[in-house]
């Protein structure tokens, strides 16, 4: 699974690209949104609650799905953040094994494994993105509840009475919109949690270089302060050195 | 190279875990108030009356303490989840604070590395 992570990381930027572009679309369809807005109340109060109703269910429901879209843009380019920093952590880890590769296997220091913040940091990535997803579903589907209510003229809505299917459509919009709102905020908490992971795994990355580095000066300046007629000796069995 | 140099962590990956956790918490708190809270009382409020009932209630009445609740806690909730926000952005914060002194610290490192490596590959 982190091969097919490492492989798909570097395309990062179509991930970007789409937040932004969804980002751009949600400010489109909330602009359009706005001018029906100007259009509805700019009527009477009682054209607009007994007549206008096609405008009202489109602003009404509109209101509830497009937060939930702008939220899915953001999410996909703080996703793209987190590959972005996994294909730097890559590309370090790399470099890494390269320098320690000019050093003889035996005197190379071993390379720590990455931290398990470092490998799970796609799947919470990925948990966030779902997050997001299954808001969008939830809140397309509470527009879809909210266009069937506000295609009633305003007066019958306000004369639902108790167990009416009016007004369980309507407990419904706002008892599921008082966990959703903190729900989209969760989702954006799971991804910052994985671009934090990302750079925590960074600064890991970066340290444990440093000390391997050191070990590797370490382990030449030793190498290169022996004779060579000890450097011949290496090829001899290590009793016969023993014993000389 | 000093030994100290590298082995010191710095403050700033010894905070920002402290940060994402309150972060966390804030957010689930937010999270579990919506759930716990607001969602039962929206519930109870629209559920069960019709508008004529919502707006005939009296003070003192459960209606309007349950209004009380529903117009009140979102109020200081999204700011809340904000703060929870913002706390995560401070770690990230720092956490981009501390990779150029690591950053250089590996560039010594490097420096000093490079001669070495290239008097024992010849």
């Amino acid at each position: 699974m982190q091969k097919m992570i490492s492989k798909m990381a570097p395309k990062f930027p179509i991930l970007i690209w789409m937040g932004f572009m969804i980002v751009a679309l949600a400010f489109v369809i909330g602009f359009f949104n706005s001018q029906t807005a100007a259009a509805y109340f700019s009527e009477s109060k009682v054209v607009r609650e007994t007549t206008l109703l096609a405008e009202r269910a489109s602003i009404e429901s509109t209101n509830l799905w497009l937060p939930y879209l702008k939220f899915l843009g953001l999410g996909m380019v703080l996703g793209g953040i987190v590959m972005a920093l996994r294909v730097i952590l890559d590309n370090l880890m790399q470099a890494g094994g390269k320098v320690l590769a000019n050093l003889p296997a035996d005197k190379r220091p071993a390379v720590p494994a990455a931290p398990w913040y470092g490998r799970l940091m796609p799947v919470v990535m990925m948990l966030g993105m779902l997050i997001f997803i299954f808001a969008l579903i939830v809140s397309l589907q509470l527009a879809s509840t909210a266009r069937a209510v506000f295609a009633n003229p305003l007066p019958v809505i306000d004369a639902a009475g108790a167990g009416t299917a009016l007004l369980a459509q309507v407990q419904t919009i706002h008892a599921t919109s008082a966990w959703l709102v903190p729900f989209k905020f969760f989702g954006i908490a799971t991804e910052f949690l994985a671009i934090l992971m990302g750079l925590a795994t960074i600064a890991y990355v970066l340290k444990a270089q440093t000390e391997m580095l050191k070990k590797g000066v370490q382990a030449a300046r030793t190498s290169m302060k022996q004779p060579k007629p000890v450097k011949q000796q290496e090829k001899a069995p290590v009793a016969e050195t023993v014993a000389a | 190279m000093n030994a100290s140099q590298t082995a010191k962590t710095p403050y700033q990956l010894k905070l920002f875990p402290i940060l994402t956790i309150l972060g966390w918490i804030l957010i689930m708190l937010a999270l579990i108030i919506g759930l716990v809270v607001l969602t039962p009382t929206a519930i109870n409020y629209f559920g069960a009356n019709s508008k004529e009932v919502r707006d005939a209630a009296e003070a003192g009445s459960q209606l309007l303490s349950q209004i009380s609740i529903l117009a009140s806690i979102p109020l200081w909730l999204e700011p809340l989840t904000f703060l929870g926000v913002a706390f995560f952005i401070c770690g990230i914060a720092l956490e981009f604070s501390v990779i150029p002194s690591l950053v250089k610290m590996r560039g010594d490192a490097m420096a000093k590395a490079f001669p070495l490596i290239v008097k024992l590959g010849s």
